[in-house]
């Protein structure tokens, strides 16, 4: 989303562009959510008008199922050599030959990716009746698989009892230290949808804090009527794991305002697992980064096979600045973000391109602002 | 690690308070009061578990109601709070620190455990080193030598370690020594109990049972260690690799907890039988001072049945300490560990190591011997001296607790067995 706001800002300002996306469609993980909050409309009203106005601007070129295969800096200039990953359709499996592109300035807006479940193991997130907020908001999606009605995967009824678990994954030192900004306002907005699609459905929200700054704070407030009915509880607790528990599952947790344990059980458990960038160096093989140095953190990141850009990285991925000139990024690739503020994100983002561009000396007429997104696995 | 400053609120400030904190890992403070602490914890109870309210105590500075918090002493400090704490507030640092503080403020901080404190057991040692070095030079004078060649019993190759120091000598030292040690915890027990009553009738949880009944429960159960084997981390439920639907997954489940058990069960089992070794041979010289015809003179001979027992504890003792250290070194690797366990063990192989040696050297006849046996008494004097200070002091402080918990029916971890629906609450 913020690569698309920047390079459709960018365009519309006179200047050519590039959009490179290493998938088959333009959108992002935007494309997958139920619906925005806070006006609870789905993503696609949003999504239809910008590709609209990208997709009829004379000045952007759209690279889709490509990716950036290697980049060289001449003379205050980036050259961005570029795979297309779709295939030729004579039916060989040649690659298509690598193009390569000249611009003035780079905008990386290479998003997120959930934190994986396979490192909360220990938390019991394989039983089948865990669900991850990211995996809810797909089911919970008209176009999703069960057409967005969220069932018990197991026998495919409708849950009776809910538990969301906050903070899974996010704001402890032993998986992603930041708070990933969004779980929480995205858990309010997956009650509300539930509890007004399902009548007999009870939830409970397990957290540490509930963080719905400004006017996110109106989902909790809608949600007053819910938590009057008994429908809904926010419950003071981190359960420690998922155990299970007949046909359901339990979750063993201390209520901190009562000093009490708890272990009630439940049909379905949804953990809000946090967003990590996608270019964090912790889930891409040492393969890839061959020559990845022991303390890279702060460092110019080598030349790899997955995304060629010198880079700043900080210890968890996300880009503190470019390490060259003329390399600015948005979205979450900089900090976890939600649509909104990834939108502003890329529109800031074109700006501060536009600013570079000016500051430059070379001829006009040929300068030209490439955008690169996509997800880079 | 920057010293954590106190906090600001603190309802019962302490001059010593910044101090607790930098014992306690100098993280506390970043305790979120997620409560995950108290669930992992495998001793907890259901009703007020800790150690989250001892993380908000703590954090409030309300040091009166540490005081009165028996469970400090119920932890077993096995970690897993401190493993899974999402703030790496270490809440099992926090538990151990809250210890040594009790210990400090029930044994009193007398001058002497201000100069164990600030020198660790190693400035204990160095007095007691000292001081029987000047025994030594004292001893030499009277018998003019350093090395005294006793000619009485052929069969000890003239090393007598009475004869450089008399029984009764070691006796009046030791005995002042442990009586004084044990007038302290008796009145730091006193005083943990008077903390412990709360004002009013106390309402019992459960079936009543007898007092006599209950200390034997404690006293069991923390002799042979039998509670740590609640110790063990369980593995996780649902490993990734069987795709999430193998509950059985208890094959991978290493026992962590078996060092730490089999550790305490071999160290308490050896430290009864030297002590009552000790106490026959003491008994056996007594008899010998009131002309009683069954009394016998140490050393007694090496086949001697008591001795053989003495020599096997004294090998069991050593892989009990082994045991402990290697879990100590494994637990570090994970988190902060106190310095005062460490040094505890160390002095514990320091005492077991010279007395073997000096064992050893007094059968082979060489005058080295006496030198090893005078480390071998400062060793074990610095032992007695600093318990009351020293994990050490946790055989009287724990049993207290664990007896009062018992004594209103606190006793009983967790169960999960009825679990109640969502709905219910």
């Amino acid at each position: 989303m913020a690569g698309l706001t920047a390079a459709v800002e960018a365009a519309e300002c006179g200047i050519s562009t590039h959009l490179v996306e290493i998938s088959s469609s333009l959108g992002g993980r935007v494309r997958a959510l139920a619906s925005y909050f806070p006006k609870m409309c789905p993503p696609s009203c949003g999504l239809e008008l910008l590709e609209g106005r990208l997709r009829r601007h004379p000045r952007v070129r759209l690279h889709l199922s490509t990716r950036l295969a290697g980049y060289a800096a001449s003379d205050g200039r980036h050259e961005l050599v570029l795979q297309s990953l779709a295939p030729t359709g004579d039916g060989q499996d040649e690659p298509a030959a690598p193009s390569a592109i000249r611009c003035d300035a780079v905008i990386v807006a290479t998003g997120w990716r959930p934190y994986p479940v396979a490192h909360l193991a220990d938390r019991g997130v394989g039983h089948p009746l865990c669900l991850t907020n990211v995996q809810l908001e797909r089911l919970l999606s008209p176009d999703g698989p069960t057409g967005g009605r969220a069932l018990r995967p197991d026998t495919g009824v409708p849950p009776r009892r809910m538990a969301f678990l906050q903070c899974a994954g996010s704001r402890d030192v032993n998986h992603l230290p930041h708070c990933s900004a969004v779980c929480c306002s995205a858990t309010l907005k997956h009650c509300r949808i539930l509890l007004e699609r399902l009548p007999d459905l009870h939830i409970d929200v397990y957290y540490m804090d509930l963080r719905t700054p400004g006017r996110l704070f109106l989902l909790r407030e809608a949600l007053t009527e819910h938590e009057r009915a008994g429908r809904l509880r926010f419950l003071p607790a981190r359960p420690h794991r998922a155990e299970p528990d007949g046909d359901g599952i339990r979750l063993p947790a201390e209520n901190s305002l009562t000093g009490e344990r708890l272990a009630y059980r439940y049909d379905l458990a949804v953990w809000a697992t946090g967003m990590r960038p996608s270019l964090s160096p912790h889930d891409i093989s040492a393969a890839a980064w061959p020559n990845l140095p022991e303390n890279w953190q702060g460092q110019p990141l080598p030349q790899a096979e997955t995304l060629p850009l010198p880079l700043l990285l900080d210890r968890q991925g996300f880009v503190m600045e470019s390490g060259q000139a003329g390399i600015f990024a948005a979205g979450c690739a900089v900090r976890p973000m939600n649509v909104a503020e990834s939108v502003r994100s890329g529109a800031a983002a074109a700006m501060r391109a536009l600013a570079h561009l000016h500051r430059g000396t070379g001829a006009a007429g040929t300068r030209q602002a490439a955008r690169q997104e996509g997800d880079h696995a | 690690m920057p010293a954590a400053p106190d906090h600001p609120s603190s309802a019962c400030p302490r001059p010593d308070a910044s101090r607790l904190l930098r014992d306690a890992g100098g993280k506390a403070l970043s305790c979120l009061q997620c409560g995950m602490c108290s669930v992992v914890c495998p001793h907890a109870p259901d009703i007020a578990p800790w150690p989250r309210k001892e993380m908000l105590w703590l954090g409030w500075g309300r040091h009166d109601r540490l005081q009165r918090d028996p469970d400090i002493w119920l932890c077993r400090d096995c970690g897993h709070c401190a493993r899974l704490c999402p703030r790496g507030a270490d809440p099992a640092a926090v538990m151990a620190a809250l210890r040594v503080d009790a210990c400090r403020r029930l044994s009193g901080n007398l001058p002497w455990a201000r100069l164990s404190a600030r020198l660790g057991i190693w400035g204990l040692l160095l007095t007691a080193l000292l001081g029987w070095g000047i025994v030594w030079l004292v001893r030499a004078v009277q018998t003019g030598s350093w090395f005294p060649v006793a000619r009485t019993t052929p069969e000890a190759n003239g090393i007598l370690f009475a004869a450089l120091y008399p029984v009764g000598l070691i006796d009046a030292i030791f005995l002042l020594t442990t009586l004084i040690v044990l007038l302290i915890l008796g009145r730091g027990a006193c005083r943990q109990w008077r903390a412990y009553a709360p004002p009013g009738k106390l309402l019992r949880a459960g079936p009543r049972t007898s007092a006599l009944s209950d200390l034997w429960a404690v006293l069991r159960d923390g002799l042979s260690g039998r509670d740590f084997a609640r110790c063990r981390m369980p593995a996780a439920p649902f490993p990734p690799e069987t795709g999430g639907r193998d509950a059985a997954g208890q094959t991978t489940d290493a026992d962590t907890s078996r060092p730490l058990r089999l550790g305490h069960l071999l160290l308490t089992g050896s430290l009864l039988v030297l002590a009552a070794v000790s106490g026959y041979v003491a008994v056996g010289h007594w008899a010998g001072l009131l002309g009683w015809s069954w009394a016998f003179a140490s050393p007694l001979p090496l086949r001697d049945p008591v001795k053989l027992a003495a020599n096997l504890a004294a090998f069991t003792l050593l892989l009990g300490l082994w045991q402990l250290w290697r879990r100590r070194h494994a637990e570090q690797r994970h988190r902060r560990l106190l310095p005062q366990g460490r040094q505890m063990l160390l002095l514990f192989f320091g005492i077991t190591l010279s007395g073997l040696a000096a064992q050893w050297l007094r059968l082979a006849g060489t005058p080295a011997a006496y030198a090893v046996y005078t480390l071998h008494l400062a060793l074990v004097w610095a032992l007695f001296a600093g318990l009351p200070w020293s994990p050490l002091a946790h055989l009287v402080y724990r049993t207290v607790a664990l007896f009062r918990v018992r004594r209103y029916g606190r006793c009983r971890p967790h169960t999960f067995s009825a679990s109640s629906d969502a709905k219910d609450a």
